[in-house]
């Protein structure tokens, strides 16, 4: 039985948002450096200053990219007969991801959703400056993206639809 | 997020005056009732071959020191001289600092510039006048840039922007509140922020 997709789901996930949660672990983890080089110390934290955020607005927009990918049964969009696209810096004030998901869809899938994607965006963009400003502390972030992108892919596809087992392996 | 400018005036008066006074202080300490002379020499005084040693140093260190604070400087301009300045024109840096730089710090700043210069034109006049010294305040010069560079350093923790209607709480009470409804959108859609979204 294939269910209908009926519904319509909305995310927004605001920039500023995520650009906080960035400034502030980016806080903590200079804060937390084992050195007496402020020099090295404030490169780690400024990951939202003048120069540094355009870094953050392309990985944002790559990560959200994949993130829409990621929920791709449900956000999958026909291309158009003519689609074009550039390399343009894109710094949003909100990334919306839009979805369309079968009328049986939880609520609560739903918000958990949103706050797992929220904290992917963020981790996403840590990996990346950390890989800049203090690699060790890259792999981290790295485990804790590869747990978000796990968790987010079991939600989906726990949705996608019953399986019927058949009545015999052979 | 915007840069925010920090200016920092250094009177020559009082750099001057600081110049001055230690090198008088070292002085008189340094008497022992037969070597006038040498005290003498080593207490800098307004009299021209003096004031235009020390203003060389100062020039010199205030170049030194704008060297090692560019990455907080924006000057532009195509040509430089090596004409010693004068002893009236204050020295000012405007120094652009993200905008979570930690403003506790400007004191500090200021005060190990001021000592910066200072103890950088004693060294250099002890070179001359009095050698045994030297080397202390070329040291302390050497410190007062670790302060400098320390302080600029500091930054503030981050503080949470107000974005409306982003908090998802019910005016701050801490109580989540999830809106059942999603709104009815076509998948794909340029959304008001600019962004082509969709998958």
């Amino acid at each position: 039985m294939k269910t209908e997709k009926n519904k319509r789901v909305t995310l927004t996930f605001k920039r500023e948002e995520i650009l906080y949660d960035c400034r502030n672990y980016a806080y903590i983890e200079g804060d937390t450096m084992k050195t007496a080089d402020e020099h090295d110390r404030h490169q780690v934290m400024d990951v939202g200053e003048d120069g540094n955020v355009d870094r953050v607005a392309r990985v944002l927009d790559l990560a959200f990219a994949q993130c829409v990918e990621l929920c791709y049964p449900y956000s999958k969009v026909a291309v158009g007969d003519e689609t074009e696209a550039d390399d343009t810096l894109n710094a949003p004030a909100t990334y919306v991801l839009r979805l369309r998901v079968p009328d049986d869809f939880a609520q609560s899938t739903v918000t958990l959703l949103g706050k797992l994607i929220h904290e992917l965006l963020v981790y996403k963009v840590m990996a990346d400056w950390m890989s800049i400003t203090k690699p060790d502390a890259k792999a981290n972030w790295q485990e804790k993206i590869q747990e978000m992108e796990a968790q987010i892919g079991s939600h989906l596809n726990f949705r996608i639809g019953r399986v019927r087992r058949t009545q015999t392996p052979f | 997020m915007a840069k925010q400018t920090i200016t920092i005036t250094l009177y020559k008066s009082e750099l001057v005056y600081d110049v001055q006074n230690k090198t008088y202080l070292t002085g008189r300490s340094r008497q022992t009732g037969g070597n006038h002379e040498e005290v003498a020499n080593m207490q800098a005084n307004d009299d021209e071959e003096n004031a235009n040693q020390i203003l060389r140093s100062l020039g010199n260190a205030f170049a030194t020191l704008k060297t090692k604070l560019s990455e907080y400087l924006e000057e532009s301009g195509t040509s430089a001289n090596d004409i010693q300045m004068d002893g009236t024109e204050n020295l000012t840096v405007a120094l652009k600092v993200p905008s979570n730089y930690n403003p506790a710090a400007n004191d500090t700043v200021s005060a190990a510039m001021h000592q910066y210069l200072v103890n950088t034109a004693v060294g250099d006049w002890f070179t001359i006048t009095n050698k045994a010294d030297a080397a202390d305040y070329i040291t302390l010069a050497g410190a007062n840039l670790e302060q400098i560079r320390e302080a600029i350093n500091k930054r503030l923790r981050p503080v949470r922007p107000s974005v409306g209607g982003a908090s998802g709480t019910d005016g701050g009470s801490g109580t989540t509140v999830i809106e059942g409804g999603a709104t009815v959108i076509e998948g794909g859609e340029v959304h008001p922020g600019g962004g082509v979204l969709g998958g």
